[in-house]
């Protein structure tokens, strides 16, 4: 069966193999061909591009890995990610307010982060079980509420009933944190771990290594049984209840393995930003995160890890050679950006009305 | 059930044995490097013309009489070594000691010249003045 699959691939002439994987893959396809006509308008040096990339990729790439087990287990695209993301922001509000510097500051957010993202997660799962078939819109205005919750918590909680010692952290009226928080304790900690330089591209080795370590995880959970319920209910949910699979129970496992690692991204993609928008990162990283993984290929109901890397090149590629590719053919670089906004956006759509 | 909980529990209190021995680590500490005079016992310790500083792996310091600069630095143990110069650049004399940082506060004040004279105390707390 297997050869016979493998054989049809390979029947045809090159073009229409070609045709064939265009039509497997229409997003990437989009994506590759609008970059290749961007890159030479940007103007931007490949050395450049290499590095942009490098550094967007290991940044990035941990956030993207976390929404693959909510899509084996059939619960489309956590859009409730963001609820791990906060919880990441929270570790590494109190990191800074204790003065806990480098590597040992980012594991002390990640430890942080973890009760509040398995809290999350759990709320999370609870609430779209009962929402089964609408899993991606209930999780995206959940993202909304728990921002509201978020907020109220950062905003006025801390300061005032959970104390803030660091006064730079806190707003002049006594209580609420400031809205950018400079992370200089853990800036970069993970990135100038190990210092790798490669033809003049400067590689977060450190991030990428930790990186491979969920794309392991990620590979070993596929097979094991827990993975392999969640797979079964993925392709049918009555069936793998009828097989005697815990059904909602494998469901909001699902969900908090992806919340506690979205929550552990957030601290990646903070210390390599450097500063913390307390009530705006969290934000995008739901959207940007999706949108990358469709770019790669993904579907609601399928993703693999190559989808992720081959997503965050494109979506990031679009991100870095938009505005000066708008700049120097239009003459304005907000249309550029406008039109990368519109891409970003327009690309999930696509995806989910191929594909939902 | 039980043998569940067992293992949910240990793991919980791992995480915050290792959470605690992260803090205790990491606790981010700034170390003032001050080469200014140094008065104790009623005698003046005088600031050295240039004095080289290197705390742990940091990159040496250069000092000269009346500077003071700053380094951060994680966890209590370190190690500080001086390089004594004169005015014509010769080195006069060296020192290096492995120390534990007392006291409360997140910010010390380290006395070259103290340290040079090997007096106790050569650093203290620092706490900024209050405007």
């Amino acid at each position: 069966m297997k050869n016979n699959k493998k054989n049809k691939k390979n029947v045809g002439t090159p073009w229409e193999r070609f045709k064939r994987l265009i039509i497997a893959y229409p997003v990437p396809a989009l994506f590759i061909v609008i970059s290749v006509l961007a890159i030479p308008a940007s103007g931007f040096s490949i050395g450049y591009l290499v590095q942009e990339l490098s550094t967007r990729l290991a940044r990035n790439s941990f956030l993207v890995l976390s929404l693959i087990v909510p899509i084996i287990a059939g619960m489309g695209l956590n859009f409730g990610m963001t609820l791990g993301a906060m919880a990441g922001q929270i570790g590494l509000i109190f990191v800074t307010d204790w003065n806990i510097i480098g590597m040992p500051g980012l594991f002390l957010a990640m430890i942080i982060s973890l009760p509040l993202s398995i809290l999350f997660g759990y709320a999370t799962g609870k609430i779209l079980n009962k929402a089964k078939g609408r899993e991606m819109v209930t999780g995206f205005i959940l993202a909304f509420f728990a921002n509201g919750i978020y907020q109220l918590v950062v905003l006025y909680g801390m300061g005032s009933i959970i104390k803030i010692g660091n006064e730079a952290l806190v707003l002049s009226r006594g209580y609420g944190i400031r809205n950018a928080v400079n992370l200089v304790n853990v800036r970069q900690a993970m990135d100038r771990l190990i210092p790798v330089k490669f033809l003049g591209i400067n590689i977060p080795l450190a991030t990428f290594l930790f990186i491979a370590l969920l794309c392991f995880f990620i590979l070993w959970f596929k097979k094991t049984k827990l993975g392999q319920d969640m797979r079964a209910i993925g392709q049918d949910m009555e069936v793998a209840e009828a097989a005697g699979i815990a059904v909602e129970k494998t469901r909001i496992i699902a969900i908090v393995i992806s919340t506690v690692l979205a929550g552990i991204g957030q601290v990646v993609y903070m210390q390599n930003m450097g500063t913390l928008n307390t009530y705006n990162s969290h934000e995008q990283i739901g959207m940007f995160s999706i949108a990358a993984i469709l770019i790669g290929g993904a579907t609601v109901s399928e993703a693999k890890i190559r989808n992720v890397f081959l997503g965050v090149v494109l979506f990031h590629l679009m991100f870095i050679v938009s505005p000066m590719a708008g700049k120097n053919l239009i003459g304005s670089a907000m249309l550029g950006e406008y039109f990368r906004v519109f891409v970003s956006y327009g690309v999930i759509s696509i995806a989910l009305v191929l594909h939902a | 059930m039980n043998r569940k909980l067992l293992i949910r529990s240990a793991v919980v209190l791992v995480l915050i044995m290792v959470a605690v021995f992260l803090f205790i680590i990491g606790k981010g500490y700034t170390l003032l490097l001050d080469n200014k005079d140094f008065e104790y016992g009623g005698k003046t310790y005088e600031a050295f013309e240039m004095v080289k500083v290197r705390v742990d792996r940091e990159e040496p310091i250069e000092l000269y009489p009346r500077d003071r600069d700053m380094v951060m630095v994680s966890g209590k143990a370190h190690t500080i070594g001086i390089t004594v110069y004169n005015k014509n650049y010769d080195e006069i004399g060296t020192r290096e000691l492995k120390f534990r940082l007392k006291g409360k506060g997140s910010m010390f004040l380290l006395s070259m010249p103290a340290f040079g004279a090997e007096l106790e105390p050569w650093f203290a707390p620092f706490k900024t003045p209050e405007l």
